[in-house]
């Protein structure tokens, strides 16, 4: 059954269905949930709280246009109205983090563990606005279009911060590993210098 | 991803760890089964039919006409509803399924039905269900065996509209009576107010409270505890003066104003934001949001001091820079302030009764006379539907707060005779080379406007010129004249204020009390003459009503701005520099008439390029707090300038300031809670058309 189906089937009240649909984006959600909010609980919440919103507005969505983008889209207003409602001091950094990334495949030698905690944290001190950009960038690997459609922004918006965003990633870890730098290019051309 | 943030080293690396990330994450391996069941549970017994099914019990008879009393506020298939349709199977549901909770909105389960064959639907507002052709009994063993009997009867349904989360429904609920008549019980489920207070409520908790949170909230509704919303500010008046454009500096190298102190319009969006409403852009005037607050400018040398800075903005992604201009007017100790006589008009018709308006009136004259300096006189004038003089100027503090408690608000309301009075009154005991001053305060003057408001003004204007000055003060969200108010202090040649708490009022009238009364320059204005070699175009933000011609900055008989002692008028430019700026960004000049002796003096001082060279983060407090509050005005006015600015992006800035225990001026911290209120109200500023 693909996807198209599946959603037609939805829209018939076939709950079958939707289950197909939670388990091919079930994870996907929930992990971009949790990149956003660092909160297990919380993330466990808002997905559970997004996809049956998502059932229940399923007739509103047209069969065979992006799902995955109008389910991000779904997903992205809870954590932003949970969100809204929590001061960013009130989540620790470590919250969701139990362990330690303990083992890493020996084929992707790229990222170590110390590479990953690093990262981790210079990602807590993203805004949490950035931060959603990221994850959706890379996490959810979406595309600046599909982000700006997700978060109500402007594409220009969406590169900016995005550009912000790394460059403020870089600079937090770039001390830490002489891998990173130097920065062959910071700024792209803007009108001002400061 | 595109290529300008391709060239970041980190990029692959976070590739590489957000793939390993999500390789390792998965969400509950009983995710479906929980949807599933929090459905089942939806359906039998949704949040939603609960409302109604507690509100029904209130049996609450209100107005007069049914149709107009009787508004239900429930989900979209709210259960009452599902059982006309299950017995009749006719189709009487309106909205769309999802709408309530429609993606972006606050996320509510709005529609708890499930969609499915049984679900009813249709697309329309309104839907009326005709009495004759669908008058359906509603069983009693149903899920809401309290609400109705066998014999009731569902006689009309009508979608008033449909707000988030809630259809406003009017249901007219009939029922049999012993002798088979229909009786029309009027079972009010629920007041369009409460509903509103749910609504309201809801938005505040957001999606996901528990149901005993919910039961909770509806029964404080119902008990009152819970106070609604108050009433949409009506029938008050704002004027749109436009938004400042660009101007390209070779073509027009001037910018040229007006000086004003006034701070109304902040605190009257205060007021509107705090009682949960967006204030209409039209009430917006940045400048008065800009002078709130306290600026850091060092004590002056003469009579006005120019400071400036800039910083790129943080705000916008076309690298334009934000200048601040500061004029600080020199400040004069209380004791060295002259002696005043004031001459109090006060409003006691009968809207001055609600929200405890003259209540704070009351209050507001207590602050100030507990401020006043030896030989300070107050005399009073009432006005409702006559005026009349209630106390001449007197120096006893005892009377004046005795005459001023013993005021009851009343019927009518006749401004202009109590402003006539109060300028006679002040005429009468005119003292020379004293500060004499009529202080209006009223929560609305829209009667000055119909009839003989002309001959008013310009006997006001003539006062002004022999030294009798006015004050405005106005209180009260409804019936408000701001435009009104603002014309009147202007032509006055004195100060708007507007008062929506008692701080407010100790702001004004207790260490702002000399600025209050003080001039210490009338017809102040300013003019900035940008340098084409460095700045391509500039743009004032605010002062869209205090603007002036290039050629009246030199014409001294244009009416321009008064100052009063210790005030500080601030001024933010938007400007793009050229490619590669040379020499300075422009000269600011400021010229204004001494107020006893009318001589004309002028301070300038040249902008140097280099004060951009600050980047905004290590800018000044104020700087970065003034900067960020003409932003959110700029927001809250939806000036196409700012179509890129977020509220969010306003917050951070000022959550890192405070996080750096920079904002130690509560009036920043108050800035803060506002942005983050208008946040919560949904407010998003300027949306171009096709967005």
């Amino acid at each position: 059954m693909n996807e198209i189906q599946a959603v037609k089937l939805c829209q018939e009240g076939h709950k079958g269905a939707f289950k197909g649909i939670v388990e091919q984006y079930g994870d996907l959600m929930y992990g971009t949930a949790l990149m956003m909010t660092r909160d297990r609980m919380l993330a466990e919440d808002i997905v559970q709280d997004a996809l049956i919103l998502a059932w229940k507005s399923i007739r509103k969505f047209e069969p065979g246009t992006n799902l995955k983008a109008w389910l991000m889209t779904i997903l992205v207003n809870r954590v932003k109205s949970i969100m809204r409602r929590r001061r960013p001091t009130e989540i620790s950094s470590t919250e969701y983090y139990e362990e330690p990334y303990s083992s890493f495949n020996s084929l992707d030698a790229v990222i170590t563990a110390e590479d990953a905690d690093r990262i981790r944290s210079a990602l807590s001190e993203l805004p949490f606005e950035p931060r959603q950009a990221v994850v959706l960038r890379f996490y959810a690997e979406m595309s600046v279009p599909e982000i700006a459609r997700t978060l109500g922004w402007k594409e220009g918006t969406v590169k900016s911060r995005l550009h912000r965003a790394l460059r403020q990633l870089q600079g937090i870890l770039e001390p830490l590993n002489p891998d990173l730098s130097p920065v062959p290019v910071l700024l792209p051309k803007e009108g001002m210098q400061r | 991803m595109s290529n300008d943030t391709n060239t970041f080293p980190i990029e692959s690396k976070l590739s590489g760890f957000f793939d390993k990330e999500r390789a390792e994450t998965h969400a509950p391996v009983d995710l479906f089964d929980r949807i599933e069941s929090n459905l089942t549970e939806q359906a039998s017994n949704s949040l939603w039919s609960r409302v109604a099914l507690l509100a029904a019990t209130r049996r609450q008879i209100v107005g007069t006409g049914i149709a107009a009393a009787l508004v239900v506020a429930i989900g979209v298939t709210a259960w009452q509803i599902g059982i006309v349709s299950d017995n009749s199977n006719s189709t009487i549901y309106a909205g769309e399924p999802g709408e309530a909770g429609a993606p972006g909105a606050l996320g509510a389960p709005g529609a708890p039905g499930m969609p499915g064959p049984s679900g009813t639907r249709g697309g329309a507002d309104d839907v009326t269900l005709n009495p004759a052709a669908a008058p359906t009994a509603m069983p009693a063993a149903t899920a809401a065996p309290n609400f109705v009997s066998a014999d009731t009867v569902v006689q009309t349904v009508t979608v008033e509209r449909v707000v988030p989360q809630f259809l406003v429904q009017t249901v007219v609920v009939s029922e049999q009576g012993d002798s088979g008549e229909v009786v029309v019980t009027a079972d009010s489920v629920m007041t369009l107010v409460d509903a509103e207070a749910i609504v309201a409520a809801l938005s505040e908790s957001g999606y996901g409270i528990s149901q005993e949170q919910y039961d909770e909230l509806v029964r404080q509704v119902l008990a009152g505890e819970l106070l609604p919303p108050p009433e949409p500010p009506s029938a008050t008046f704002f004027q749109n003066y436009g938004v400042n454009p660009f101007s390209t500096t070779s073509v027009d190298p001037f910018s040229t104003f007006a000086m004003d102190v006034d701070t109304a319009s902040y605190t009257l969006t205060r007021g509107w934001l705090n009682s949960g409403r967006v204030p209409p852009p039209d009430a917006i005037r940045v400048e008065e949001f800009v002078n709130y607050f306290d600026q850091d400018y060092p004590d002056t040398t003469g009579t006005f001091d120019i400071n400036v800075d800039a910083a790129a903005s943080p705000f916008h992604d076309d690298g334009r820079i934000l200048l601040r201009i500061g004029v600080n007017g020199q400040d004069i100790a209380v004791d060295d302030r002259r002696v005043a006589t004031l001459s109090f008009v006060i409003d006691t018709s009968g809207s001055m009764g609600r929200d405890n308006r003259l209540g704070l009136v009351q209050r507001s004259i207590g602050e100030l006379v507990s401020n006043l300096r030896d030989g300070d006189r107050i005399g009073i004038v009432e006005y409702g539907t006559t005026a009349r003089r209630l106390l001449e100027p007197t120096t006893d503090k005892g009377s004046v707060l005795t005459v001023v408690n013993s005021l009851v608000a009343r019927n009518s309301t006749n401004a202009e005779q109590g402003l006539r009075l109060g300028y006679a009154m002040a005429e009468e005991n005119f003292i020379p080379g004293n500060i004499n001053r009529v202080i209006l305060m009223s929560d609305g003057v829209a009667n000055i406007g119909q009839t003989g408001s002309d001959a008013l003004l310009s006997d006001i204007k003539e006062t002004a010129q022999d030294g009798i000055t006015l004050s405005t003060v106005g209180v009260g969200l409804d019936n408000f004249n701001d435009v009104l108010l603002e014309h009147l202090a202007d032509d006055g040649d004195g100060n708007y204020s507007y008062i929506d708490s008692l701080s407010e009022a100790t702001r004004i009238f207790g260490n702002g009390l000399t600025g209050f009364l003080e001039v210490i320059a009338t017809e102040a204005k300013i003019q900035v003459e940008f340098n084409p070699e460095a700045v391509a175009m500039h743009r004032l933000v605010g002062y869209e009503n205090r603007s002036l011609t290039t050629e009246e900055f030199l014409d001294d008989t244009v009416d321009a701005g008064e100052v009063g002692a210790g005030h500080t008028v601030t001024a933010i430019y938007e400007l793009r520099l050229v490619d590669e700026p040379v020499g300075k960004l422009g000269d600011v000049r400021v010229r204004y008439a001494d107020p006893d002796t009318g001589e004309i003096g002028e301070v300038s001082i040249a902008v140097e390029g280099k004060v951009t060279d600050v980047a905004f983060s290590d800018s000044r407090t104020a700087y970065q707090v003034t900067a960020t509050a003409a932003m959110f005005a700029e927001i809250l006015r939806e000036s196409p300038h700012a179509g890129d600015v977020s509220l969010a992006e306003l917050a951070e800035v000022l959550r890192g300031l405070s996080a750096a225990g920079q904002l130690s001026d509560p009036r920043s911290e108050e800035l803060l809670k506002l942005i983050e209120t208008a946040q919560a109200l949904g407010v998003t500023g300027y949306i171009p058309a096709g967005e």
